[in-house]
């Protein structure tokens, strides 16, 4: 019966699967601060059960489609460890002013070889209760943000290394930062290869 | 001219300086001479002064023996005693090198460069305090590169995320150092409507609803019946459906072959027709008040309306009696003995427009839920089955029920929960989540359930039993406490209506009776809509704040 309880908790990460729950944990906590902050209606998400936690998930097929390919993208350069930064910002839609700005800071362990097989030592236990640290302060985040006065858009950002070529499809930007701005850092975890550090920006009021 | 001062003081001075001030004279004198031996560290000056003091006898006759320049004293040339030091220091870099080399020097009476010999020998005997300070190498160091670093202190960590970013911003748009490449979609996310405030997330804390319940909790529950009135004649037969409440406030109750209407307002009692069969069962029309839809035993479904008291249409089909009716909107959905649910289209001729194949026995419950969305059934083959809108292979066949399953009751504020009720085999009331098809929950009532209806202001549920108490049980959702039993029938409960505003409940029991009980509190029409508004949006809050 314990070696049962052993085996199954993995004591190992590889560079595949951190990449899979680093790219997973972007779609849902972009998800959630979609809904949070109200960006598009609370009927066109459907509430579903991860990481232990009641989370939010988009029924938008086009928002979906967005997101994965985004993503898809993303994944990509994470298994390359070519990412710096995944950026979310509110654009007001009026103004076209930044509002609010949640930057995911990504530290690759450049050590490794960029081989997906790779493994590392990691409490799996560990990562996942981190990811939800992560996701409730996402989520509880509401409390304290200024309230979004007029409807935003939002856009997604990824910093990578300038050895990386623009693929198709997708364009060099500026850094659309909030002008005036409070920053917060919050929690961070770390998949032992992969850390994400999200810091969430808004207008001072 | 110097050198003739000096020797002039040597020889006066120096037997008075000698008896006045031995102490500190022989005490350099040893300290010279422990320092010519070993001339090279700091700590030894120290070491030799500590020493000469101990051993006084030995030193002292040295002292007196001791070589003329050694005799020399420094009292009368202070300045340039004071000189000496910081001279040597700073004519050359490496002072602890040079001293020890000096000091030598001294002994052997050689002279350095810059130096008189007369000098030299007064200077002797007063580098000794010299000997005390330590001066540091500084060959190794690089001043000019250390003082560069602290004050370009690149600690970025240290830093606040403002002025990092800041940082960050200038260095972009300066296009210097290493950046990171910023790559967006060139498609963007979909804009959302312009028209869409959040005004959800306007709202950040509110209490939830549970006090409504509270206080229901708390209320009295009549246990008698507020009326009776007499069902004579009455088909006990479970798996009918023969008593409805109109939202006009009409009661309609089939009584074997005849249908009679009760006027709950002004309590007036009328007859609406003698049918030509048996009646199984009655329905009313939510749209159109003044009609209702009644089942029968030659497996027709007609439809009457009240205020002409005509009947309007005779639609048919069936193979066997129809003993269960449920409208959603214009479509009515009947039930047969048969097992099929038939879908007619009350208002084009060719009324049948679907049929719903899946159950094996007689379908005896049917509800559609409040959206409309979806219909499910209840047939006497103990399956449970949920029909999404217009499809006719079931979204869901739900198999828990060991009886025939005729009580069924969507709940009006929870979308998708279904309750059911079992027979007498299985006396147990189901909870489902109609979207997913999943168990809730069930509860063991002890009896069989013959009708289940939910509260429309509070959440709790009653239902009607059969044996052996033939009581009403009101419940409370979801912790499923009994509220009250209430008893007054002699025979089991056939069925369950409830009055248009909530308040009253009346049961048609086996016993020939219709009874009607105070269960729900009589809410006005105001307070409920209020009680609604508040539901819907705490709801909302509690998905939105979580």
């Amino acid at each position: 019966m314990a070696s049962c309880v052993e085996q199954a908790t993995e004591t190992t990460i590889s560079l595949k699967g951190s990449t899979k729950m680093v790219t997973e944990f972007f779609y849902y906590a972009i998800n959630s601060i979609l809904y949070q902050r109200g960006i598009y209606p609370s009927e066109s998400f459907d509430t579903i059960t991860k990481y232990n936690l009641k989370i939010v998930d988009t029924c938008d097929d086009k928002l979906k489609a967005y997101l994965s390919n985004v993503l898809d993208t993303l994944e990509g350069w994470l298994k390359e460890l070519n990412v710096q930064k995944l950026v979310l910002v509110l654009q007001d839609l009026e103004s076209k002013e930044n509002v609010e700005r949640w930057a995911f800071d990504v530290t690759c362990d450049k050590s490794i070889s960029a081989n997906p097989d790779f493994t590392k030592p990691a409490d799996l236990k560990h990562i996942q209760r981190g990811i939800q640290d992560v996701i409730r302060q996402v989520v509880s985040s509401i409390t304290f943000l200024p309230i979004l006065e007029s409807p935003c858009s939002f856009d997604l950002l990824i910093y990578c290394d300038q050895e990386v070529s623009t693929p198709d499809g997708w364009d060099e930007t500026t850094a659309k930062l909030v002008i005036d701005s409070e920053d917060l850092p919050l929690k961070s975890f770390t998949t032992s290869i992969h850390s994400v550090a999200p810091t969430v920006s808004y207008r001072r009021t | 001219m110097e050198n003739s001062m000096s020797k002039q003081c040597d020889l006066k001075l120096n037997e008075p300086i000698l008896s006045s001030r031995v102490v500190p004279r022989w005490q350099r004198k040893e300290l010279e001479k422990s320092k010519s031996s070993r001339p090279n560290s700091k700590s030894n000056s120290n070491n030799a002064s500590f020493s000469s003091q101990s051993n006084v006898s030995s030193t002292f006759g040295e002292s007196f023996s001791g070589p003329a320049e050694s005799r020399k004293t420094p009292c009368k040339l202070p300045s340039l005693t004071l000189n000496m030091p910081y001279k040597t220091t700073n004519l050359d870099g490496t002072p602890k090198k040079k001293l020890s080399s000096s000091l030598k020097n001294q002994n052997k009476v050689g002279t350095p460069k810059k130096l008189s010999k007369s000098r030299e020998g007064k200077r002797s005997t007063h580098t000794t305090p010299s000997c005390d300070r330590f001066i540091p190498p500084r060959s190794g160091n690089n001043f000019e590169n250390s003082g560069f670093e602290l004050l370009n202190d690149e600690d970025e960590s240290k830093d606040s995320p403002t002025t990092r970013r800041y940082k960050d911003g200038m260095k972009q748009n300066l296009n210097i150092g290493h950046q990171p490449k910023i790559l967006n979609m060139k498609n963007k996310a979909p804009v959302p409507a312009m028209n869409l405030l959040n005004a959800q997330s306007k709202v950040l804390f509110a209490q939830s609803g549970g006090q409504v319940n509270r206080k229901a909790s708390a209320r009295a529950i009549p246990q008698t019946a507020w009326r009776v009135l007499d069902a004579p004649d009455v088909n006990n037969d479970y798996y009918l459906n023969l008593l409805d409440w109109s939202v006009t406030n009409y009661l309609c109750v089939a009584l074997n072959t005849s249908v009679f209407l009760w006027n709950a307002g002004s309590g007036d009692i009328m007859e609406l027709t003698e049918h030509s069969s048996q009646v199984a069962s009655v329905r009313w029309s939510p749209i159109v008040p003044e009609i209702v839809a009644i089942g029968d035993y030659n497996n027709k479904v007609c439809l009457w309306n009240i205020e002409k008291q005509s009947l309007v249409r005779v639609m048919s089909g069936h193979t066997d009696r129809v003993s269960s009716l449920a409208w959603n909107e214009y479509i009515l959905s009947s039930g047969s003995r048969s097992g099929q649910i038939f879908h007619h289209d009350v208002r084009v001729s060719e009324h049948h427009v679907a049929t719903l194949v899946g159950h094996d026995l007689e379908v005896c419950g049917l509800a559609y839920s409040k959206d409309g969305k979806y219909l499910a059934s209840g047939a006497n083959d103990n399956k449970v089955m949920v029909w999404a809108d217009r499809e006719t292979t079931p979204l869901h066949t739900l198999i828990e029920h060991s009886a025939a399953v005729k009580a069924l009751a969507w709940c009006p504020t929870s979308k998708n929960l279904l309750a059911s009720g079992g027979g007498t085999q299985d006396r147990q009331i189901c909870f489902w989540n109609a979207a997913h098809g999943t168990l809730q929950h069930t509860v063991d009532t002890g009896s069989q359930v013959s009708s289940i209806l939910w509260s429309k202001n509070t959440k709790e549920l009653v239902t009607g039993h059969g044996y052996s108490q033939n009581q009403l049980t009101v419940w409370k959702y979801p912790t499923m406490t009994r509220l009250a039993e209430l008893t007054g029938h002699q025979d089991r409960v056939l069925q369950l209506a409830m009055s248009p505003d909530g308040s009253t409940v009346v049961s048609l029991g086996a016993d020939e009776a219709l009874r009607l009980w105070k269960i729900f509190d009589c809410e006005t029409e105001k307070k409920t809509k209020r009680s609604d508004k508040s539901r819907s949006t705490s709801s909302k809050l509690s998905m939105n704040c979580r």
